[in-house]
């Protein structure tokens, strides 16, 4: 396949899935969309033919690396401190909002009531379909400490999404 | 068993031994069935809210960017294309001037100015060549230090009256590289050296260490 094929497909394919793992990190639409840019300007100046095979993880790193810079920017422009920057940082969950989960858009909040770094996972495992192996290539950790951190997030979200409210969410 | 295991069974992400080690707990273990079934529900949960799209890039924004990678490409194709000419053209052009060297220093093989006593001196030497490169050199009788570098195909030198001095075991050693040792000779007259067997081109020094004092040593 041509390398400009290779890129029209990826965009195409993950541009949504990016956008919205950027947005994560950044907090905002526009620089997430700016993240994704970049990230695919970078993609267009590598060897793309070579880079395919792993091309899934490699998209991922050079996003969140592009989302963290401009992250980075805006706090260092407020002037505050980095929060929860850390991939292993052992901060705890930020206080969550109501327990009683019912619907899709209950779950969504308890994601997002999520530590970032379990927001993450969470986004590459199920938005952007990464295997384990490619969400630690993605996010320079080992396959264990990605097993571990999953684990921690779906468990928190057992506990908080009741089981019997599961079956309210269909549409 | 570790929980991590149930999460990553329930993402599919458990494999072969540890997947069949599992599943064959999970047969008769109903409190690890439970957990299972707790874990694929809000997987299955997260798969159908996640997989729902998000916003992707503006129009305008999309368009810009695909002729900025379509510039990109062009670029990196120009820039291969001159790389791939570059090399073959270095590589000719490199071959070339080691074609004139080698050539040029064939026709200075017989040069008197080779012979200056005393000064170490290389010159490559071809399997066509090698038959009485060597000027006579003033019979002395004594150790004659050498260096030669290269592949020998022979360890041993022939003097011009076809006796053969064999190198010295330093020699022997590692005759495939550089052949570096002393040659002895206790020959009066003039002594004519030249090589045997060359493989291919080689260069024979002569005279590149100490030679004993009254000996004049001349570089081939």
């Amino acid at each position: 396949m041509a390398p400009e094929q290779i890129i029209t497909e990826a965009l195409d394919r993950y541009e949504r899935v990016l956008v919205s793992y950027a947005k994560e990190i950044t907090g905002d639409l526009e620089a997430a969309r700016d993240a994704v840019q970049e990230t695919f300007l970078r993609l267009s100046r590598q060897d793309v033919v070579a880079l395919e095979p792993r091309l899934r993880p490699w998209l991922f790193l050079v996003c969140r690396n592009c989302a963290l810079d401009h992250r980075r920017k805006v706090v260092r422009f407020r002037a505050e401190p980095l929060e929860d920057d850390e991939w292993l940082s052992d901060e705890p969950s930020p206080p969550m909002h109501a327990i009683a989960a019912e619907d899709a858009g209950r779950l969504r909040e308890l994601v997002a009531a999520l530590p970032r770094q379990q927001r993450e996972l969470i986004k590459l495992k199920f938005e952007a379909g990464l295997s384990y192996k490619e969400m630690a290539e993605a996010l320079r950790t080992s396959v264990s400490t990605v097993g571990v951190q999953l684990h921690e997030a779906i468990k928190t979200l057992r506990r908080q999404w009741p089981n019997e409210n599961q079956g309210m969410m269909t549409t | 068993m570790k929980e991590t295991q149930i999460t990553a069974y329930a993402l599919n992400e458990l494999q072969g031994n540890e997947r069949e080690k599992f599943e064959s707990d999970l047969a008769s273990d109903q409190k690890l069935q439970s957990e299972l079934a707790s874990a694929s529900r809000v997987a299955d949960g997260l798969a159908q809210v996640m997989s729902e799209p998000g916003e992707g890039l503006e129009p305008h924004a999309r368009e810009k960017l695909l002729r900025a990678i379509a510039a990109n490409q062009e670029a990196l194709h120009a820039q291969r294309k001159v790389v791939r000419f570059a090399i073959p053209i270095s590589l000719a052009a490199a071959a070339s001037i080691a074609v004139l060297l080698w050539v040029t220093g064939g026709m200075t093989t017989h040069q008197p100015a080779m012979m200056a006593a005393g000064a170490p001196q290389n010159k490559v030497v071809t399997k066509n060549q090698d038959e009485n490169f060597a000027a006579p050199i003033p019979a002395k009788q004594g150790v004659f230090t050498f260096e030669g570098s290269g592949e020998l195909s022979s360890n041993s030198f022939a003097l011009a009256d076809s006796k053969v001095v064999s190198l010295s075991e330093n020699a022997k050693a590692a005759p495939q590289a550089s052949a570096q040792g002393t040659l002895n000779t206790s020959n009066p007259g003039a002594i004519r050296i030249r090589s045997l067997l060359w493989e291919a081109p080689q260069t024979l020094g002569q005279g590149a260490q100490s030679p004993p004092n009254g000996t004049e040593v001349f570089a081939q």
